[in-house]
């Protein structure tokens, strides 16, 4: 096996695992605002934060950038409650003026906060001969959260279905738009529990 | 409308319960389960050197799991970290078990580079390395060996999952 393809194994398996939930709950916030047909969009976001944490990743192992380990832990679930946060903030806006503009920024910023927390593992191991394992985890990663990104789409399709179930069973009438409840309940959800992580992380 | 806002008030209060009641700690973060080996030979002298790179943490909770996990870690005994790698480690060639010998240890701040050798008998074609460092630990763990030889360089991968495989 080559060098890039086992680095390629380990960022992908390092996302594609139930251990790795902080970073999936933060792609949940990321891509719960979108319908199945703006996929493209939704790909374009976890790009943009694939790109913003192998810019602090790399920074970081080239010993570049010092960073304090506690801080990045507290701060990773605080990215999630904010883009929770947004989440609920904007639901009222149009999805697709958020999708386009907003939504890669925001994931490429808090990805430089993701990055400096696999940075924190990885610097100390890469001891040399750093580009081409660095390459490979972070195409690893990349390729790791679009499979996750697509089981996540497969879960809202459900999520979905189960909400116009339960609005027909409630006979709510108007009945809510289904991408609203998804939003507003998921994001709900998600930041509660990163907020609750933000506090067990919390460095003082 | 009041029981509009009722059920609305009801169902987010049940989603916050369903997240607190469903959340895992995540006081630790999203850990990195690794060891990293570099392993190189040398057909003319036959000498096999290793230089492996572990978590502190991790790997002295392998070694000695009778140990309660305290902030600062207590590093195991030469002796107990040859027994421990030794068994979980191998390199087996047509003459047989790779013996390795204890060349040292030095840390960097949480990480240990654990330096072994050893001689093969014979020749290394057809040879298997196993490697299931802290496996026992860790469901998602991964070992990388980076093998060196003859000028060429090979990566091998290894998972809980994972026996011997061939080294060259």
């Amino acid at each position: 096996m080559s060098e890039f393809l086992a680095f390629f194994q380990l960022g992908f398996g390092h996302i594609v695992t139930a251990g790795a939930l902080d970073h999936i709950l933060f792609l949940v916030a990321l891509a719960v605002i979108y319908r199945a047909r703006d996929w493209r969009d939704a790909l374009w976001v976890i790009s943009a934060f694939t790109v913003g944490h192998s810019v602090t990743l790399a920074l970081a192992v080239t010993d570049t950038l010092a960073i304090r380990e506690p801080i990045v832990e507290f701060l990773i679930p605080l990215t999630i409650v904010a883009a929770a946060a947004e989440n609920l903030v904007a639901s009222n806006r149009g999805v697709r003026a958020r999708a386009r503009y907003l939504r890669p920024l925001l994931a490429g910023a808090f990805g430089l906060v993701h990055g400096a927390g696999f940075a924190g593992y990885l610097k100390s191991l890469f001891v040399d001969r750093i580009a081409v394992p660095l390459l490979g985890f972070n195409v690893g990663i990349e390729a790791g959260q679009v499979v996750v990104l697509a089981a996540i789409g497969v879960a809202l399709v459900v999520v979905d279905a189960g909400i116009r179930r339960a609005q027909h069973g409630l006979r709510l009438r108007p009945a809510l738009p289904v991408l609203r409840v998804r939003v507003v309940g998921l994001s709900l959800m998600v930041g509660l529990v990163a907020a609750m992580w933000a506090v067990e992380r919390r460095p003082w | 409308m009041v029981a509009r806002r009722l059920m609305r008030a009801l169902v987010v209060a049940a989603l916050s319960l369903v997240a607190v009641a469903a959340s895992p700690g995540s006081a630790e973060g999203h850990p990195l389960h690794t060891t990293m080996m570099d392993l190189s030979y040398d057909p003319a002298s036959r000498a096999l050197s290793v230089m492996i790179r572990v978590f502190a943490d991790d790997f002295s909770a392998a070694v000695m799991p009778s140990v309660p996990r305290r902030a600062e870690i207590v590093i195991p005994s030469d002796t107990a970290i040859l027994r421990y790698v030794t068994r979980r480690f191998g390199v087996t060639g047509p003459g047989g078990r790779v013996s390795m010998r204890w060349c040292g240890l030095r840390r960097e701040g949480k990480v240990l580079f654990l330096c072994l050798r050893g001689t093969v008998p014979g020749t290394l074609a057809g040879a298997s390395l196993s490697n299931g460092l802290l496996t026992e630990m860790f469901a998602d763990q991964v070992n990388v060996v980076q093998v060196s030889y003859d000028g060429r360089r090979r990566t091998l991968l290894f998972t809980p999952r994972d026996g011997a495989k061939a080294l060259l």
